[in-house]
């Protein structure tokens, strides 16, 4: 079915009502929890006034609707509200964030799909045979490692026992300052190749290492185990085999017409995993002390800062589904089959 | 039933699958026997402390060695199998009970009412699955029967959607409308002849995803939010030995390895299942990335 | 074909653009000097909150004391005040006079003077917000400058009005040059916190504000100009001092270690006591270690049967393992606590301690008529995330368990926790048994454990619902003679602390001690924290090598 212009809308404003749901629910879930917000707000040894004062800024005396309302009004005019725990707006909060994570997820991406369709494809070409075992079973091994597991024993062994990688952060502060580094769109490893900085993109290139390839390892073998799958399935079918009677060389009927058709799928399950990735993401920057949306949202969390978490999961929900619609149409263009 | 038997016996007989079989009847076993064969079962179940005994590095009298408490780690992974079984299965059969519930009724009623149920559950997929749950259990607070609500919460809209599908195609079959000439009430079609048939996809996808529930727990425990000490929970364990784990390694690893190694065994026989099954359900299967 | 044709045009399109972006910038932007300025990073484990000085409470005490400084500071282990902007000061009239004289060299940042209007302003706008530490100048009734560099405080009532401008919080000085340079209408106007919370100090301390990112880093710039640089008779300065001060939030203390083992940063707050002995070996490492005035406490509902019992309460508090607790929840890194002001404070006494004794506690329950414990499961709770906590929990609900006594260990956030203790006032029952909290104090004195902890008034930290009106009475005298008469207040003090030793309400449990890991490149820590002054490192007291 070929993408029609009325799909996309509705599929558009399906997403939209979806996420204003979500929204509303988790608004009613946080503001029904019997917690005391503004203890958070007042600080450490508040006395009764200031605690009181707290209650009224944060227009907890009100009618749970009447602080909904508040609520919507603000967000629809880019006021996401402010985080009871840093006091500082939570979309500045969050702008400083997402960039970092989401240069981890790509990075952990990019290399998931440069070792894990090859991997795939070699695996099904060689089915059946010793190797094709060897790769199902490491394939398998990915796939069932606790992420925040694997994370601190990869962090123990090169970071503390062998000391070759740093152990966490980001980047190195001293060299920063030294070589007079800016963030510019908040992407590291770009911001330092626009400026000329090879010093700090080597900096944050040994830095992301560690926690992307920890990332990368779930949907690394899940593409590999994907690719390897369909490319059997596909490598099966007659049209595959009548070509090769025709006697056109290998690589030409591998690349060209079976990855093709097992690429669909395979994007659809990356696109899946995404998913698991996110908060695959959230651990181990937990476990890397990466500054991204991960560690945000566990602090957050951890001391029920609703704004804060709120405006989180509104972002993250956007993300996932828009990416989930971003997979479906991708899906569809490549394989016109595919029914949406 | 058939299917199932039929299933196992082709199981057997490669090599691996019959690893992921051995491993899961394993975990299974040990899981309901644990608290009977542990050699210090004050230490498993957490009721004393020793001060002198505190991060004693693997040996034979202590072969996971011991914790900040002094306790002995063996014990305590041994104990963890069996509330890693608790979990995994409590998450699955109610995230089953309430997702075939409303696959059944969507599926069957159609119309409105799927509309709105499949609405409901789409919400749910606008989240990656664990965020949901690590925000429902960081609601509801720590406590065993809350990670396993948590979870189930998170699951259940796979299921649905599984059986939604399953009932939506059976239910044009022929005997289908039979039942209703003769004037059988709805209810009882749908529970006495659609379900039976829409539920092998669906009990097989659960029972293989109970190393994923297994894994999940032990995120959530690890976060703080899942069970409280001083319960075993492998993730639990975890985190408590990151803290010293600079002092003392085997605290947080070994719980590590037997999650690996559980999760490994399910996923080893659910792989080998999924080529035997149906290849149509596989691919519907594999295009959900489960 | 078509398709691929317009693929790679736009690749070649995208690389052009990257390529036009890539040389202008290295055209536009000149490489910096590569001056060498020697700084040094303090990893912090806890991100900053706010930058206004009148209305911290927490984090950023780590920079603001340094940016910013108060009138006299107090080294606490000495019992001695250091003039800082203030050079001398006596009080009269009974304790409720005093005056300051200020010295005159001393500058802001932004080069006007420090003189006693900017005292007055700091002051009066930081009592004005009303938030954070601003209780701490509930008695001053007015503040008057008679001229330029001496301040008057009039008192309501006697207080130790010294410990108070010596405050951790609450107490710095700023330039009234901000209403100018926020556009403000007034002192409290809320555009004066908005200017301090984008990044700006109106500071007069060694060290200025350069980059303020409260999430990840602040950066702070030596000030060249400041008045202790240059003034021998100073003791708290270095001449190695570092230019730049870095605080680095890492929020987690595995990580520190490892960045601070590694020198990618120099000071760690907070490592794994686990690896202290390790640490304490290795050659490029520092460890300091001294004492804090923070303490962690468990309080008993004194309103919740069979908790009213007094017998009860003491055989809880001779149940508990404290040595045991010590080694195992904190690695031996704290001292037993002996009675609610911590060890080195002016006002602790060492005669409060419990002894660990289970046939005595035994024998107090029986007498109480429980021979066999409690029959129903008591609920402690604690602040979840805090590790030492954690573990004194779980060794509390151990070791209560042999003598019959089952407790329900629960960790919860912190406002949940103290929302519920909170319900303890007006209805016991609905409440927890067993309370643990962290206490420190906001000035340096009995009075704020006592009072906020102790005293029927005190609602909010009074989780013991302990009603006692001769023990408010005898710190309220206490409180009372203490800037006037010190050793009659100490007298008080004591008596206070027997009371409530014998009725335990409360069983302090530990008293912590402070582990600071440094390189081996900086000197001199151990002077440049003070217990005073929680987590502050002042880097102009280091001693750095390039």
């Amino acid at each position: 079915m070929p993408i029609t212009r009325e799909y996309l809308v509705k599929r558009i404003f399906s997403q939209i009502v979806v996420i204003f749901g979500v929204v509303i629910i988790v608004f009613i879930i946080t503001r029904v929890i019997p917690a005391r917000p503004e203890f958070l707000w007042a600080g450490p040894h508040p006395t009764p006034e200031q605690l009181q004062k707290a209650r009224e800024e944060l227009h907890l005396n009100e009618n749970i609707l009447v602080q909904l309302y508040l609520y919507l009004l603000d967000l629809f005019n880019g006021n996401w509200g402010i985080s009871w725990r840093t006091k500082t707006p939570v979309l500045d909060d969050i702008a400083h964030a997402l960039p970092a994570t989401l240069e981890l997820i790509i990075v952990a991406f990019t290399i998931a799909i440069v070792i894990g369709i090859p991997l795939g494809i070699f695996a099904a070409l060689k089915r059946g045979k010793i190797t094709d075992n060897i790769i199902k079973i490491i394939t398998v091994i990915g796939a069932s490692l606790p992420t925040f597991w694997l994370a601190l024993v990869v962090q123990l062994i090169f970071g503390t026992w062998l000391r070759v990688l740093p152990a966490g952060g980001r980047v190195n502060d001293i060299l920063v300052i030294q070589t007079g580094f800016q963030p510019i769109t908040g992407f590291y490893l770009l911001d330092s190749l626009i400026q000329g900085n090879i010093a700090i993109f080597l900096d944050v290139l040994q830095h992301i290492i560690l926690p992307s390839l920890v990332l990368s390892i779930y949907p690394m073998s899940l593409s590999a185990r994907m690719t390897r799958a369909l490319m059997v399935e596909v490598l099966n079918e007659q049209y595959i085999r009548s070509a090769n009677v025709w006697g056109i060389s290998q690589r030409l009927i591998v690349y060209k017409y079976a990855l093709k058709n097992a690429i669909a799928p395979v994007v659809a399950s990356l696109g899946l995993s995404f998913g698991y990735t996110i908060v695959g993401a959230f651990l181990v920057e937990l476990i890397f002390v990466w500054p991204g949306i991960g560690l945000y949202l566990a602090m957050s969390l951890l001391s029920f800062d609703y704004p804060a978490v709120i405006a989180v999961v509104i972002i993250i929900a956007i993300f996932y589904t828009t990416i989930n619609m971003l997979v479906d149409i991708l899906h569809a263009i490549i394989d016109p089959r595919v029914k949406l | 039933m058939s299917e199932i038997s039929e299933i196992l016996k082709l199981v057997k007989k490669d090599i691996i699958s019959f690893i992921g079989l051995i491993i899961v009847v394993g975990f299974i076993t040990l899981g309901i026997i644990a608290p009977y064969i542990l050699t210090r079962p004050n230490d498993a179940w957490g009721n004393t402390y020793d001060v002198t005994k505190a991060y004693l590095p693997p040996s034979l009298s202590h072969p996971f060695g011991t914790d900040e408490y002094g306790r002995d780690m063996f014990n305590r992974v041994l104990l963890g199998t069996r509330f890693s079984l608790i979990i995994a299965t409590g998450v699955v059969g109610v995230a089953l009970l309430i997702g075939i519930l409303i696959g059944l009724i969507a599926g069957y009623a159609g119309g409105r009412i799927a509309t709105l149920l499949m609405r409901i559950t789409d919400m749910f997929f606008a989240f990656p699955p664990l965020l949901l749950a690590i925000a429902l259990a960081a609601t509801l607070g720590r406590g065993l029967i809350n990670v396993i609500i948590a979870l189930a919460i998170a699951w259940w809209p796979w299921y649905a959607r599984l059986v939604f599908i399953q009932v939506n195609s059976i239910k044009t079959l022929p005997f289908i409308d039979g039942a209703k000439v003769i004037g059988l009430s709805n209810t009882r079609i749908m529970f006495k002849y659609i379900l039976p048939n829409s539920l092998t996809p669906v009990t097989v996808q659960a029972s293989l995803d109970m190393g994923s529930a297994v894994l999940e727990a032990a995120a959530l425990s690890f976060l703080g939010i899942g069970v409280p000490p001083p319960i075993p929970e492998w993730g639990l364990l975890i985190s408590q030995g990151w803290q010293s784990i600079n002092r003392a390694w085997w605290i947080s690893i070994f719980p590590g390895l037997a999650l690996v190694i559980i999760v490994i065994g399910f996923n080893l026989l659910s792989d080998a299942i999924r080529e035997i099954m149906d290849p149509k359900l596989k691919r519907l299967l594999i295009i959900k990335g489960i | 074909m078509k398709r691929t044709t317009l693929f790679i045009g736009i690749i070649i399109a995208v690389i052009v653009v990257a390529g036009i972006i890539g040389i202008y910038y290295s055209f536009m932007k000149p490489t910096p000097p590569a001056t060498k300025k020697i700084s040094v990073t303090y990893a912090s484990l806890s991100e900053m909150t706010t930058a206004d000085p009148s209305t911290d409470f927490s984090n950023s005490i780590l920079w603001m004391a340094v940016v910013y400084e108060p009138l006299l500071t107090y080294d606490p282990l000495k019992d001695k005040f250091i003039p800082t902007l203030a050079q001398s000061y006596e009080s009269s009239n009974n304790g409720t006079v005093w005056t300051f004289h200020l010295r005159t060299n001393a500058k802001f940042h932004d080069g006007a003077p420090v003189n006693a209007f900017a005292v007055k302003f700091s002051i009066e706008r930081t009592m004005a917000l009303g938030q954070g530490a601003a209780f701490i100048w509930s008695p001053v009734d007015r503040i008057e400058t008679p001229d330029n560099y001496t301040v008057v405080f009039y008192l309501k009532y006697p207080a130790p009005l010294d410990k108070i401008v010596a405050s951790s919080y609450g107490a710095w000085i700023f330039s009234p040059e901000v209403i100018k340079y926020a556009n403000a209408k007034n002192s409290t106007d809320s555009k004066i916190a908005d200017w301090f919370n984008s990044g700006h100090d109106a500071g007069s301390g060694p060290y200025k504000l350069v980059k303020w990112d409260p999430e990840n880093e602040v950066i702070l710039e030596k000030f060249n100009e400041w008045w202790g640089w240059n003034d021998p008779n100073y003791p708290l300065k270095s001449d190695k001092a570092p230019d730049i001060f870095i605080v680095k939030i890492v929020k987690d203390s595995v990580t520190q270690e490892r960045l601070v083992e590694s020198g990618s940063i120099d000071i760690a707050q907070y490592v794994p006591l686990e690896d202290l002995d390790k640490l304490k070996n290795s050659p490029n490492l520092r460890v300091v270690v001294k004492p804090s005035f923070q303490n962690l406490l468990m309080f008993i509902n004194t309103k919740k049967a069979p908790l009213d019992n007094i017998l009860v309460r003491k055989a809880i508090a001779h149940a508990i393992p404290y040595e045991d607790i010590v080694k195992i929840a904190r690695s031996g890194l704290a001292t037993v606590a002996s009675g609610p002001i911590p060890h080195g404070m002016w006002g602790h006494f060492d005669n409060f301690t419990y002894s660990y004794n289970l046939t005595l506690a035994k024998q107090l329950l029986s007498q109480a008529g429980l021979p066999n414990g409690i029959n129903r499961t008591l609920l402690l709770t604690y602040t979840a995330g805090d590790i030492y906590e954690q573990r004194t929990a779980e060794l509390i609900r151990t070791a209560l368990a042999k003598i019959g006594i089952n407790v329900e260990v629960r960790p919860m956030s912190w406002d949940e926790q103290w929302s519920l203790a909170q319900s303890g006032w007006k209805n016991p029952t609905a409440a927890q048994d067993l309370f643990i909290m962290y206490w420190w104090p906001t000035y340096i004195t009995p009075y704020d454990f006592l009072y906020n902890m102790y005293s029927s008034e005190s609602q909010l930290f009074n989780l013991a619902y302990y009603v006692n009106p001769t023990f408010d009475d005898l710190i309220n005298k206490a409180h009372y003679w203490e800037g006037i008469n010190p050793n009659k207040s100490l007298q008080l003090y004591f008596e206070a602390q027997k009371i409530i030793y014998n009725d335990a309400p409360v069983i302090p449990l530990w008293d912590s001690v402070d582990v600071r890991v440094s390189t081996t490149r900086i000197s001199n820590l151990e002077n440049a924290i003070n217990p005073a002054y929680p987590t502050v490192i002042f880097p102009q007291l280091l001693s750095v090598e390039g």
